[in-house]
């Protein structure tokens, strides 16, 4: 982890804050998430690591970190989190910002092939807009 | 005396029928029309909805997105307008993204508002959403399917898994307990099948990775196949189209020793009750 140089702006954290409406200062870093995840070894950084950053303010570092594409919303750290403050739907929240912001996400379709219905409908709503 | 079996077996619900886009079409897989048979046979009304558009797939996870509620709502709204005593889903996606569209309808006032508003008609969120597997529990009971099962099938060791889909939130869906679930061990022993317990089967699969990241979910699908494998599975089962593509597709990098058969939960009901051929004379002899 490089040292900050900048942290959210007060407009970025608002529109982060009515999209997942959680507190993230209320993560104590217990690792639930992360321990449960069934998808970290195609993470830069770990579901954890993803709510410590956005405590920190460094949302920079995570629009550029490519958990957010891996994350494919399973609930399972949501389900187990103490706190209540469902990971998944924080990186929903990110993933979202850039979604809005730009207009393309950071994946690419491969082909159609014989893939179901629902998995193509999916990314093409969790990952492109 | 089988004729008269189905007529004391009716549980006397009429649902509405969710196909929802996969299950409608991939009819080679053959889920659907199973799971009517299977239904049928245990007195279970089912009618399709006049009209259904796809759920969308996905449940939106940020709180300030309405739209994507719109299509379940016209569903569940449909459902109440048809008379019908609940909706039922047979795929896991169609299932979690209806149940929890309509829990929202009854929690956030917010979102009830912007969707009345939009659609210009009020939905008052009391349409109840079924899983099929649901339906064998609650509405048929596994004495009932235990009754009806000709072919017992012994010897045979099936893994079932769940999947993320209907398994969590658990607080909202509340079919299944998230982190041990038995729902579906619990039908395949009431048909004299062994199952068999194995790590990861609450995991994801690796979802709609399959699309653009396949190394994603290839891994995710490996690891839980080979873990069924290991625990002694022959057959591996789940009520989820898209868990069934991927931890197929999944299997083509893989040893022939260590490949599975994936089948939906609904193969070895079939199977139990007498095949096939032997539901297809059972039905027309009830019609």
């Amino acid at each position: 982890m490089r040292f900050p140089t900048k942290t959210a702006s007060n407009n970025e954290r608002e529109e982060f804050n009515d999209i997942v409406q959680k507190n993230v200062k209320d993560c104590y870093q217990c690792l639930k998430c992360s321990s449960g995840c069934p998808l970290t070894a195609h993470m830069d950084y770990y579901p954890h690591q993803v709510m410590l950053l956005a405590k920190m303010g460094l949302f920079d570092q995570i629009f550029e970190s490519k958990t957010l594409w891996v994350c494919a919303s399973c609930l399972a750290c949501s389900s187990r989190c103490p706190r209540d403050l469902e990971p998944a739907k924080i990186m929903e929240g990110f993933r979202t910002m850039i979604l809005r912001d730009r207009d393309q996400g950071n994946v690419e379709i491969l082909d159609t092939r014989k893939v179901p219905r629902q998995a193509l409908i999916a990314s093409m709503r969790k990952f492109r807009r | 005396m089988d004729v008269f079996k189905i007529l004391i077996t009716g549980v006397g619900i009429m649902l509405g029928y969710y196909p929802g886009c996969t299950v409608r079409a991939h009819q080679n897989d053959k889920f659907e029309q199973e799971s009517l048979k299977i239904l049928e046979l245990l007195g279970v009304s089912v009618e399709e909805l006049s009209e259904w558009e796809c759920c969308g797939a996905i449940y939106p996870l940020t709180s300030d997105e309405y739209m994507p509620l719109l299509s379940s709502v016209r569903a569940l709204k449909k459902t109440e307008e048809e008379n019908k005593d609940g909706l039922l889903t047979l795929c896991s996606a169609c299932y979690h993204v209806l149940k929890r569209v309509n829990n929202r309808m009854n929690q956030d006032e917010e979102a009830k508002k912007r969707v009345e508003n939009y659609l210009e008609e009020e939905y008052e969120g009391t349409t109840k959403v079924y899983h099929l597997i649901e339906v064998l529990r609650d509405h048929v009971g596994y004495d009932q399917l235990k009754e009806q099962v000709i072919k017992p099938l012994e010897g045979e060791k099936i893994a079932s898994y769940y999947g993320c889909l209907f398994l969590r939130p658990e607080s909202e869906l509340g079919l299944l307990d998230a982190e041990n679930p038995t729902l579906m061990d619990e039908i395949l022993e009431s048909l004299g099948a062994e199952t068999v317990n194995y790590p990861y089967r609450t995991d994801c699969c690796g979802a709609y990775h399959v699309s653009q990241q396949e190394d994603v979910s290839n891994n995710a699908s490996q690891k839980i196949i080979l873990a069924a494998k290991k625990a002694g599975a022959t057959e591996l089962v789940t009520a989820c189209p898209l868990c069934k593509h991927n931890l197929e597709y999944c299997q083509k990098d893989l040893q022939e020793d260590e490949k599975i058969t994936i089948n939906y939960i609904t193969n070895p009901i079939i199977r139990a009750l007498g095949g096939n051929e032997q539901l297809k004379d059972l039905t027309n002899l009830a019609n």
